[in-house]
């Protein structure tokens, strides 16, 4: 086999599916998009133009969606990057050695690597109001009972700590790992010019790190704009709309309640077209750092 | 000195607690599990009680979810495999071939991996709707090669990127063909970083809820959408037999967590 019949022979069929996979229900969506198809409804489909994408620019839900999105995503990105990379990973890389720190690396992946929807039952059931060990401590405090979940005003935030619990832990241990690949001589020239631990951290650590250290940024924004799994279970986006992202709207619209197909449509190829000009632009960013 | 020891005993104590709290979700799930009905529902909670099984017997004998744990043990495997089949080879192909248009496919391979699941979710809803597919295990492991396959090419490339060119170039002067040089040296000697990347796309299907949770609905539903199904929002929740199947749903990952870690900076890697 040449080189040539090789590459064809695998490069084929993978892509051939990858293709299919990709552009077949992208096409598809925006196709939808642009009629009215409507589950509940029995008038023909027919074409609509951009009616569906002028209705989501005067639909209220959808701005607040839009806002509650960006409200998550700012704080659960921030929220763990800085918790994690920037106090938890230095702490422990400081304080541990040997098998320690293997142990606290280990227990550190433990909580991304549980299924989503278990991570969502075991904090659904700490913040319970009646019988969650949350509660417990409230009530100890004196502060009494609080329904993390049931008020509008925290209730995104209450979700959004169970993404941070997650994620500021697998960033620290990934920041640890990468502390670890940092020279000593640096470290070492710095301690002798009596640096402080801070910042050894700020002027010597974090730059050598920072290439790699961004691309884990870049991949925690990614998965912040996608958390489905989380806001279903544990308010389906109650109170009112307080926690409804876009995914979540479109999933009612769509295919929960109403059989918009279209209209939901319309929404995720938003969503779609967001999220590729996002990762369109850090992608080359971080391209043009590394030269 | 003394103060130092105190300052190093303090910070021994606060990573300890820190630690604890990092568990703490799990571990509650966990002895809940074992909880009778009246000590789950007690307040305020009970820390000490006579652990029982009744919840496991009760989940393990619910017909949902004893489907979704057998489809899930046929659709994850199938995905991983198919995956490995169509992935693997192409990743060996984007570490050793240079040619036109390379980084354009990796990237396009790249943004699969983080396509929102919601934009691809309704298209493929009505696709197996109206191939009469909907809820059945081969249209959801088809659906599941979009994780599989792109999460193979993308996480093995930069493991055969670190199979010592030498060797490759040695057997090709020997007179392998490229097709061999793949399978009798690059596979090979890549192989345990090969498998701990299959762990970890193993268990990000395992885990996958959104599109299962949508393309099922009863007879191919995996094991998260299975265990989800016992709560409606608002309400309170049979707890006791949630917390059997979530840690019945956690353990494959819990077990695969110990593989983990020594492949972990693999999967961070974006450029």
């Amino acid at each position: 086999m040449t080189k040539k019949q090789f590459f064809l022979l695998f490069m084929i069929p993978a892509f051939a599916i990858l293709f299919f996979l990709a552009f077949y229900p992208l096409i598809s969506a925006v196709y939808y998009s642009l009629h009215n198809w409507d589950l509940r409804s029995t008038r023909p489909i027919r074409f609509v133009g951009l009616q569906n994408y002028l209705r989501l620019l005067t639909d209220p839900r959808f701005s607040n969606a839009l806002r509650v999105t960006g409200v998550w995503l700012v704080t659960t990105l921030f929220g763990s990057v800085f918790l994690g990379g920037g106090l938890l990973a230095p702490l422990i890389h400081d304080f541990t050695r040997g098998r320690w720190r293997t142990f606290c690396l280990f227990v550190f992946i433990i909580p991304a690597l549980l299924p989503r929807i278990g991570a969502a039952y075991m904090w659904r059931l700490m913040y319970s109001p009646a019988i969650g060990l949350f509660n417990y401590f409230t009530r100890l405090i004196g502060i009494g009972r609080v329904g993390f979940l049931d008020n509008p005003a925290y209730a995104l935030f209450s979700i959004a700590v169970i993404d941070i619990w997650q994620w500021s832990l697998l960033i620290a241990a990934l920041t640890m790992i990468l502390f670890e690949e940092v020279p000593q001589e640096i470290i070492e020239a710095g301690v002798l010019d009596g640096a402080r631990r801070w910042q050894l951290y700020r002027y010597l650590i974090f730059p050598v790190i920072i290439p790699p250290f961004l691309s884990i940024f870049f991949i925690k924004a990614m998965e912040s704009l996608r958390t489905f799994d989380f806001i279903f279970v544990l308010t389906a986006g109650g109170p009112g709309k307080s926690t409804e992202t876009i995914d979540m709207y479109a999933y009612w619209q769509g295919i929960g309640s109403a059989g918009r197909i279209s209209y939901a449509s319309a929404m995720s190829t938003t969503m779609l077209v967001l999220t590729i000009v996002l990762i369109t632009l850090v992608w080359k960013g971080l391209a043009k750092w590394h030269s | 000195m003394a103060q130092l020891t105190a300052k190093k005993a303090g910070m021994t104590v606060l990573i300890a607690l820190i630690v604890l709290i990092a568990l703490t979700p799990v571990l509650w799930m966990f002895f809940s599990s074992f909880k009778s009905r009246v000590d789950i529902i007690a307040f305020p909670p009970r820390f000490f009680f006579t652990p029982t099984l009744e919840n496991y017997v009760r989940v393990l004998g619910l017909p949902t979810l004893m489907r979704g744990l057998q489809n899930s043990l046929v659709i994850v495997p199938l995905s991983l495999l198919f995956g490995f089949i169509l992935g693997v080879p192409v990743g060996y192909i984007f570490a050793r071939f240079r040619f036109r248009g390379s980084s354009d496919l990796r990237f396009f391979v790249l943004t699969l991996r983080f396509m929102p699941p919601i934009a691809v979710v309704i298209p493929f809803f009505t696709i197996w709707l109206r191939l009469q597919m909907l809820d059945t295990m081969p249209a959801i492991i088809f659906t599941y090669l979009t994780i599989s396959v792109s999460s193979l090419i993308w996480l093995t490339i930069e493991c055969f990127k670190r199979v010592p060119i030498e060797c490759e170039e040695a057997a090709n002067l020997e007179g392998c063909t490229p097709f061999q040089v793949f399978t009798r040296i690059a596979l090979p000697i890549s192989l345990p970083s090969i498998l701990g990347m299959c762990v970890f796309v193993f268990i990000l299907i395992w885990n996958e809820f959104f599109l299962a949770f949508v393309l099922t609905s009863h007879w191919a539903v995996t094991m998260p959408v299975a265990s989800a199904a016992f709560a409606v929002v608002g309400m309170e929740v049979p707890w006791g037999q949630v917390c059997a199947s979530i840690i019945l749903l956690s353990i494959p990952p819990l077990i695969l967590s110990y593989f983990f870690v020594k492949f972990l900076p693999y999967f961070f890697k974006v450029s």
